[in-house]
């Protein structure tokens, strides 16, 4: 039951945070909307992690910081400021089912680049997803 | 705005949001990686937040000017999202801590259809919503989810 109920926020909290970011940037440029909201979402991720993993970061090591500039810059450099122009210029409910196919494009690149064998099951998703994106772009 | 100047931005709107899509494509691999050799999700988010907040900022330095000029509510609400989207993030590493990944999968995934049922509620002069996009959208949470079932 906890599982359930942290992943109906999790759905929830995304679900909000596309309207929250329209209304936002309804007054103002969406590269400096990403950014602003970028410092925020940093200043209470550190918050949280220091709270609760602060042992962690001892661990880590220099060579590491290359991974998270890379997983930086794909997710919130271009994923987020992406995501922004999408909801600022098509609006949050036809934006958001199409950002949420991340999970294909993921699938795709782990096919592609380290080598995953795709399933009939992947076939039918795939095949769903793409119906889904030609019913979201054609719809006026 | 002329007829043409606004399909222009539709497909702008389109292949941006495509294009946030396949960059979190990646990423999902690249944070594989991450969690698997390097350090705990939470951490790791925290870095890459800062690295991506830095870079941003460093190309659009002369957008920051503009900071000024935004009022109290725009701060707000972008406050709020990103508070919103990183509670999304948090509540998504507990929920798989918890609970096994067939059943979390589907909920995380619909996040379309909230997005959609608060877009409903709050943006209701400024967003139409029609039967297409709902399908639309409930194919893409039915394909994404049977993806994820299949790994």
């Amino acid at each position: 039951m906890t599982g359930i109920l942290f992943a109906l926020i999790a759905a929830s909290g995304w679900g909000s945070s596309a309207v929250f970011t329209k209304i936002a940037l309804e007054k103002i440029d969406t590269r400096l909307g990403t950014i602003v909201s970028l410092f925020f979402s940093t200043i209470v991720m550190f918050t949280i992690s220091l709270a609760t993993q602060i042992d962690h970061f001892s661990k880590l090591k220099m060579p590491d910081m290359i991974w998270f500039f890379a997983a930086g810059v794909f997710t919130f450099s271009l994923g987020r400021l992406l995501n922004y122009t999408g909801i600022s210029f098509v609006g949050v409910s036809k934006s958001t089912p199409l950002v949420g196919t991340s999970t294909l494009f993921a699938t795709i690149f782990a096919i592609l680049l380290l080598g995953e064998k795709p399933s009939p099951l992947i076939g039918i998703g795939v095949l769903l997803v793409t119906i889904g994106i030609i019913f979201i772009t054609k719809s006026k | 705005m002329n007829k043409q100047t606004e399909s222009k931005n539709i497909l702008f709107g389109y292949l941006a949001s495509l294009g946030a899509a396949c960059s979190y494509g990646v990423s999902a691999n690249l944070a594989k990686s991450i969690v698997n050799n390097v350090t705990e999700p939470l951490v790791a988010t925290s870095f890459a937040l800062m690295f991506g907040f830095i870079t941003l900022a460093l190309i659009y330095f002369k957008q920051l000017v503009n900071i000024v000029k935004i009022n109290k509510k725009t701060f707000l609400f972008l406050f709020l999202a990103g508070m919103a989207g990183s509670t999304g993030v948090g509540c998504q590493y507990y929920a798989m801590k918890n609970a096994p990944v067939f059943i979390v999968a589907p909920i995380t995934g619909s996040y379309p259809l909230f997005a959609m049922f608060f877009s409903f509620i709050f943006l209701r002069k400024v967003e139409k919503q029609n039967f297409s996009t709902l399908i639309g959208a409930l194919m893409i949470i039915l394909g994404v989810t049977l993806i994820i079932l299949s790994k």
